[in-house]
């Protein structure tokens, strides 16, 4: 069926609908990694955000083994085709999620570099109401994303293992899960957890996970909160929304990036040394402020970024990277291990 | 710059060498960017290749070039003699590394202080050396076929049996596109392979379980000294394991792998890249089982590749460039991108297009040859076809490697089943006969995916059929899926015109996307673009003042890199004169499709439609068809009449149609009382035969419009004829011409330059091999040797001011007896334009493009060009791959390369030449000679003399040696191969005692058992082989050429 992709700016993109009969709001941003669609589009920090592809061949293969959570969590889909033969649509549809393809993705992957994200409808529309509903609507990141991004109940992973990890969800992708199940035992604790919950469970150190969203925003307040008060009794991990949450929660400055990281094929920078590495972050630590003790390790190549931080003193660690990959390259999967050892000196 | 650069003051570089099968243009392009790093960082640069058809060989590129041997002798002297501190060996192939790894055996870089850039050579042999490499695997775990290395054929017979479970690879190491390589299907293949595999192989062959059928990628990747690894490129090889990659249809990226999957390979590929410590460029390649989803690694070849040429026009990151930055010490993330000029090198490029890569296989050329690839290379060149569908870009391939859908197949699943070059067409025929998709897939190995992509090509070419007029959505579709408009203009009975037209009133045109590196991530400086049907957004805004240049597409026998070489003059000068410079072209191979080399680079394929729509996006000042060779004279014209306004720059389309007509052209020549070999046009069988009659024999047949003489033959009687006329379907839509042929007459290859009223001579080549041995095939010098070449001056600069000629012109002249006829013109850019711009030191395809530019010929010095010394151009044979055909030279040119000598005398250049041929002339040993009669009385005992003479001993069949006895010369016996009487030829060709072979076949363009029995062995065995008179008594006198004392005399 054709339908319409309206953009904030008012352009107009005429596609065919796919997936779920119902019209899409997001904020549309684009990934430009060739593979990893099922990953993607099931990745929490999608939550929110229209995902388009710059990759013109989707579907391709069918592997539904690589969720990265239980369902797709980007609200919508832009690609430019998707293989007759792809279970995508169904699984859209399955999850109620609608798309739109035959759209000359390029175009508008340009138009955002240039103009900033913006936000967008999917849908057989018409575009005066589309563009009315996306002026009403506040961008989605003024939104509480993460709410349904993380689990809402206590889950405990045995992994047989000394080390036990809480995880605060935020919208954990399983990738983290299961690099982190190589070194230890899981506790999975929703958002709303606290510091006293924690202190009576048997844990070794915390993760923040990755997630949707501002890391600002007032729903967050509980999981800065939490890192405030735990980050001088256990090491910690903060991985992108985990990451940027650390660093607010210890002063330091946060600000929207222009159009932001989504890919596998960026480089950081550290000690000499690159990487590439997985992104998917629309949200940065600014350099402006950064609070005492800590220290900038990783950085975007190309734009200088902050891509990692580390405090001095305390055993703490943060990615705006996504060292767990999924999808993208493995190369800093060390990081879990630098962790784990952290974890392990802290104990002794 | 930080790095180590200031350790070097001066590098040699070891260049590309001729082009043969599996080392080609792709040498020249990398070898020039190399060039062209090392000047970047201040370093003096010399160059060795005795090509003189790359652009690498110009005197801008390096600081010296040199036109001597690639050898270790040859290079190790230069490197003491030019004092170089330094050497790079991984931008020319395998013949680079061999050199390195040789001189490095022998303690020379240590005994003389001299650096090995990029990759060490103790870390080349791991890569290289099949049984090291294979140790290393396992020390890594990494998984590689079951294997056995072997040094003789006795222990393999030993270790298999008939009934074993066959197949297996046999893989020789060290070698270049695969050649000593076979997959065995049986015992005696085996035995055969293997045997074959020993003539080459330097450290034993090894024996390894095949995995053919199984699916191939590829990945390029870089590494520097800080151990910073990335991947640049992956690549899907379509035809599957048993099928050489450069035969192979390949798709980047990666399209059929999980992410999960894909990281599997991308973490072992680093794995094995920092286990073998490649420093620079490196290629790996994996097999993958597509039911237990489990790799192998196959092979890696460390050093910049025909895949790294391909992966850097397909993505736009210059590998080569940056293997040599890095080579000299710079690490990934302090070298620029120059395609964003913002990002550093120290990414993983990202594709939001689709690249396909299609070979080009000149088995046309070779039609006794079998049509079988495998896992020997074959190909001469490759296209490429960029899409923002699969479909398209594979359609935009499809056509630019000459293939339609006319060719119908009497047994489809034969060529699905065994490997071969028609197998594209033959998928398409199976799936339009309804064979199921699942089948093709099984036979070919294809993965279905890209059997269904086929499907939806088929799909919307049969609705194309089905429709009346042609409506918007069965347009849309078919140029969404990259069908061609004079492929729709077929289907429906239209002219291409008629359908462009349609086409454009329906809204559909196509719009042009940047190659950027990045995904439109960044704003991107690379004014590299391909189109798409898909698109809404066209990205290159029209430049004034632009000039198109015509690329001459893949590199084909017949048309090589000469071409090339001519384009990217052309487009050099039209930046020189203030124009913007635009490239079309398709091939990415080659210097022509560098982003860097023009204003804008459209990498479409080289046909009408493709031309127009980029002359339609850009409205350029004018269009440039010479350089392009003769496929872009092949459109000259219906582009001529399309882009109206827009003007063909240079010679008029009017004198093109002359020369190209042969009708025409005898016309004119009659009016300027030029003489020409009678010739008559035939319109059908009958009329061949009768007037061959008429001119009499022997006489030479040839179609209109050729590329490389395709399709012309000599015959010398009646029955010949009827025989060629039985065995061959000739096409007589246009007419067919007969000529007569003339026997020991003298060839000249002429080169004129003209501003359309002044003409000058650029050179004249004499061929060496009497007139019927093809131009491209005939080795020749500059300046001539026996003819007077005053009077042909004379009478072809008349001609070319009749024509007004704006431009290059070549001619192809025959004489005799002191009577000049004339055989062609070719009004572009010749083959010798390169070779002759090097000899002479001037630029001709600039001064030609500045001519078509309004330039006039008197503001050049081109009329007092005196030869300070001999050239000399050997062409180089391929031979070796073809299973089956014959050796012999004539009107069919069958070299794909060629080499120049330099000398004060003709000896001195004949002799360079050879020497950087891949079969120089012996320095010992002896000569076989085999006569046909004729040549046996007229000429047997003077050659005889002449060996004996060298100092070289001499062999001859019995019945020659008998002929020699009675005129006392002695000679020793080599006996008929297959016969009882030892020794025979070919054990004395085996046993290394005969160098050198002679071989005179019978007058006649068949061969005769015995003679091909010993020409294959000479090729076989790698010594020079001469089966043309001329050129043999020239080689002979040559034997002596290093002993002065005798050569005086």
């Amino acid at each position: 069926m054709v339908g319409k992709l309206v953009l904030q700016d008012g352009s107009v993109y005429d596609g065919t609908l796919i997936g779920a009969k119902k019209v899409a709001f997001g904020e549309l941003v684009f990934t430009t990694s060739m593979t990893g669609y099922y990953e993607t589009l099931t990745d929490p920090s999608y939550n929110g955000q229209i995902v388009l592809f710059s990759y013109p061949l989707i579907g391709n293969y069918t592997a539904s083994d690589e969720y990265e959570s239980d369902r797709i969590r980007a609200w919508g889909v832009v690609t430019s085709s998707i293989y007759e033969h792809s279970d995508i649509d169904y699984r859209l549809r399955k999850d109620g999620i609608p798309g739109i393809t035959g759209i000359d993705t390029r175009s508008i992957v340009r138009k955002i570099r240039n103009h900033g994200t913006m936000k967008a409808i999917i849908g057989d529309i018409e575009k005066n109401i589309a563009l009315n509903i996306i002026n009403a609507r506040p961008n989605p990141d003024k939104m509480d994303l993460v709410n349904h991004a993380g689990t809402d109940k206590v889950v405990r992973i045995d992994n047989n293992k000394r080390v036990t990890f809480a995880v605060i969800d935020v919208g954990v992708k399983r990738g983290i899960l299961s690099n982190l199940s190589k070194y230890g035992n899981i506790v999975l604790l929703p958002y709303t957890t606290s510091y006293n919950e924690l202190k009576n469970m048997d844990v070794n150190a915390m993760v923040i996970s990755n997630g949707p969203g501002d890391p600002g925003h007032a729903s967050l307040e509980n999981v800065r909160d939490l890192i405030r008060r735990a980050m001088h009794n256990y090491p910690l991990l903060g991985i992108c929304l985990g990451h940027q949450l650390i660093a607010l929660a210890s002063g330091a400055e946060i600000y929207k990036m222009k159009f932001g990281h989504r890919g596998v094929n960026h480089c950081v920078k550290y000690n000499g040394r690159i990487y590439v590495t997985s992104h998917n972050h629309g949200y940065a630590v600014s350099s402006n402020r950064l609070p005492d003790g800590f220290t900038i390790t990783y950085v975007d190549i190309n734009d200088g970024t902050i891509e990692g931080l580390k405090h001095k003193d305390l055993p703490i660690i943060t990615t705006q990277y996504h060292p767990e990959a999924a999808p993208g390259p493995n190369d800093t999967s060390f990081i879990f291990d630098e962790f784990h050892k952290m974890v392990i000196d802290f104990d002794r | 710059m930080t790095g180590k650069t200031d350790l070097f003051k001066k590098i040699l570089v070891i260049g590309s060498g001729p082009i043969v099968i599996g080392q080609a243009a792709e040498f020249d392009y990398s070898g020039t960017q190399a060039c062209k790093a090392l000047k970047e960082e201040g370093i003096k640069v010399i160059l060795v290749n005795p090509n003189p058809a790359t652009i690498q060989t110009d005197p801008d590129v390096a600081d010296e070039v040199l036109f001597e041997p690639l050898t270790s002798a040859s290079i190790s002297k230069i490197l003491l003699s030019k004092q170089c501190d330094g050497i790079i060996g991984s931008v020319s192939g395998q013949t680079g590394l061999n050199i390195i790894y040789d001189l490095y055996k022998e303690s020379f870089f240590e005994k003389h202080n001299i650096k090995v850039l990029g990759t060490q050579p103790q870390d080349i042999n791991v890569a290289e050396d099949r049984e090291c490499f294979n140790r290393a695997m396992a020390s890594i775990n990494e998984p590689i076929a079951p294997w056995k290395i072997y040094h003789d054929l006795n222990t393999i017979k030993e270790d298999f049996k008939i009934g074993d479970d066959f197949p297996y690879v046999v893989r020789s190491s060290f070698t270049l596109g695969g050649s000593g390589s076979g997959l065995a299907m049986n015992y005696n293949e085996l035995l055969e392979i293997a045997s074959d595999a020993f003539k080459l192989s330097k450290s034993g062959i090894i024996i390894e379980k095949s995995l053919v059928g199984e699916e191939e990628f590829e990945f390029e990747l870089l590494r520097d000294h800080k151990d910073n690894c990335i991947v640049v490129c992956s690549m899907e090889n379509l035809d599957p394991m048993g099928v050489h990659t450069g035969d192979s249809v390949v798709i980047s990226p990666v399209q059929t792998l999980s992410n999960r999957e894909y990281q599997i390979l991308r973490n072992a590929a680093i794995k094995i890249v920092r286990a073998l410590n490649i420093i620079g460029a490196c290629n790996i390649q994996f097999s993958w089982n597509i039911k237990t989803r489990q790799y192998h690694v196959i092979e890696v070849n460390p050093r910049t590749s025909r895949s790294s040429a391909l992966a850097s026009k397909a993505t736009g990151y210059p590998i080569a460039r940056f293997s040599t930055k890095i080579a000299l010490g710079n690490s990934l993330d302090s070298i620029l991108n120059p395609v964003t000029g913002k990002s550093y090198a120290s990414f993983e490029p990202s594709m939001d297009y689709v690249a396909v890569k299609i070979p080009v296989w000149p088995f046309e050329k070779f039609k006794k040859s079998s049509r079988r690839i495998g896992t020997s290379m074959h190909s001469t060149g490759e296209v490429m076809g960029l899409g923002r569908t699969l479909e398209e870009a594979f359609m935009k391939a499809f056509y630019s490697a000459g293939f339609n859908f006319n060719i119908k197949f009497k047994n489809v699943k034969k060529y699905l089943t065994i490997p071969n070059d028609l197998r594209i067409p033959a998928i398409f025929s199976a799936i339009d006969s309804g064979i199921d998709l699942y089948e093709i897939a099984k036979l070919t190995g294809w993965n279905v995916f890209f059997v269904n992509k086929l499907k939806n090509i088929v799909n919307a070419r049969s609705e194309v059929v089905k429709t009346d007029d042609v409506s918007y959505a069965v347009m849309k579709k078919a140029k969404t899926y990259g069908i061609g408009d004079e492929d729709i203009a077929h289907l429906t009975h239209r002219s291409e015109l008629e359908i462009r037209d349609i086409r454009k009133k329906l809204g559909i045109i196509p719009v042009y996307k940047a190659i950027d590196t990045c995904s439109g991530e960044y704003d991107a400086q690379s004014p590299y673009y391909y189109s798409t049907y898909t698109g809404c957004d066209n990205e290159p805004i029209s430049m004034n003042n632009c000039v198109v240049v015509i690329g001459s597409g893949p590199i084909r026998i017949g048309q090589g890199i000469e071409f090339d070489y001519s384009s990217v003059h052309a487009s050099e000068e039209i930046r020189a004169e203030g124009y913007k410079s635009i490239m079309i072209n398709n091939n990415p191979e080659t210097v022509s499709t560098d982003f860097d080399l023009s204003d804008r680079l459209y990498f479409e394929p080289v046909n009408f439609e493709h031309v127009a729509n980029v002359a339609d996006n850009e409205r350029p000042t004018g269009i440039i068809v010479q350089f392009g060779g003769q496929t872009s004279i092949n459109i000259a014209k219906k582009l001529a009449d399309y882009i109206g306004k827009i003007k063909i720059l240079g010679t008029s389309i009017d004198a093109i149609e002359i020369t190209e007509d042969r009708h025409l052209f005898s016309k004119h020549l009659d009016k300027y009382n030029i003489k020409k070999p009678m010739s008559l046009s035939c319109t059908s069988s009958k009329d061949l035969l009768k007037n061959a009659e008429q001119i009499g024999y022997p006489v030479l047949i040839r179609p209109s419009y050729i590329i490389g003489g395709s399709g012309v033959e000599i015959f010398y009687n009646p029955y010949e004829l009827e025989e060629h006329i039985d065995k061959n379907i000739i096409n007589y839509d246009n007419p067919v011409l007969i000529e007569s042929f003339f026997e020991n007459a003298t060839e000249l290859d002429v080169d004129i330059i003209s501003d359309g009223s002044e003409a000058s001579i650029i050179g004249i080549l004499e061929h060496i091999e009497e007139a019927g041995v093809h131009s491209g095939d005939a080795t020749m010098v500059y300046p001539p040797i026996d003819v007077d070449y005053n009077a042909v001056a004379d009478l072809l600069i008349d001609l070319t001011k009749s024509l007004r000629i704006t431009g290059l012109i070549n001619y192809q002249i025959m004489v005799k007896n002191r009577d000049i006829f004339m055989i062609e013109a070719n009004p572009r850019a010749s083959r010798t334009i390169p070779f002759l711009s090097k000899a002479i030191g001037i630029k001709f395809a600039r001064i030609a493009t500045a001519l078509m530019l309004g330039h006039k010929l008197k503001e050049y010095d081109l009329n007092n060009i005196v030869a300070t010394s001999y050239y000399v151009k050997v062409p180089i044979f391929p031979f070796k791959r073809f299973q089956g055909i014959d050796y012999l030279l004539g009107p069919e040119m069958k070299s794909t390369g060629e080499v120049m000598g330099i000398g004060k005398t003709i000896e001195e250049a004949l002799w360079n030449a050879y020497e950087s041929s891949l079969t120089p002339l012996p320095k010992s040993g002896a000569v076989l000679l085999t006569l046909n009669e004729s040549d046996k009385i007229q000429y047997g005992n003077e050659i005889a003399k002449m060996v004996i003479k060298s100092g070289l001993e001499l062999y001859a069949t019995p019945g020659l040696v008998k002929h020699l006895n009675r005129n006392g010369i002695n000679a020793k016996i080599a006996y008929k191969i297959g016969g009882m009487r030892k020794p025979t030829c070919s054990d004395l060709i085996k046993n290394g005692i005969i160098k050198m072979v002679i071989n005179t076949p019978k007058q006649s363009h068949q061969s005769f058992r015995d003679g091909y029995v010993i020409r294959k062995a000479a090729i076989d065995f790698n010594i020079p082989l001469f089966t043309n008179l001329r050129s043999a008594r020239y080689a002979i006198s040559l034997l002596n050429y290093l002993n002065p004392v005798l050569f005086n005399q």
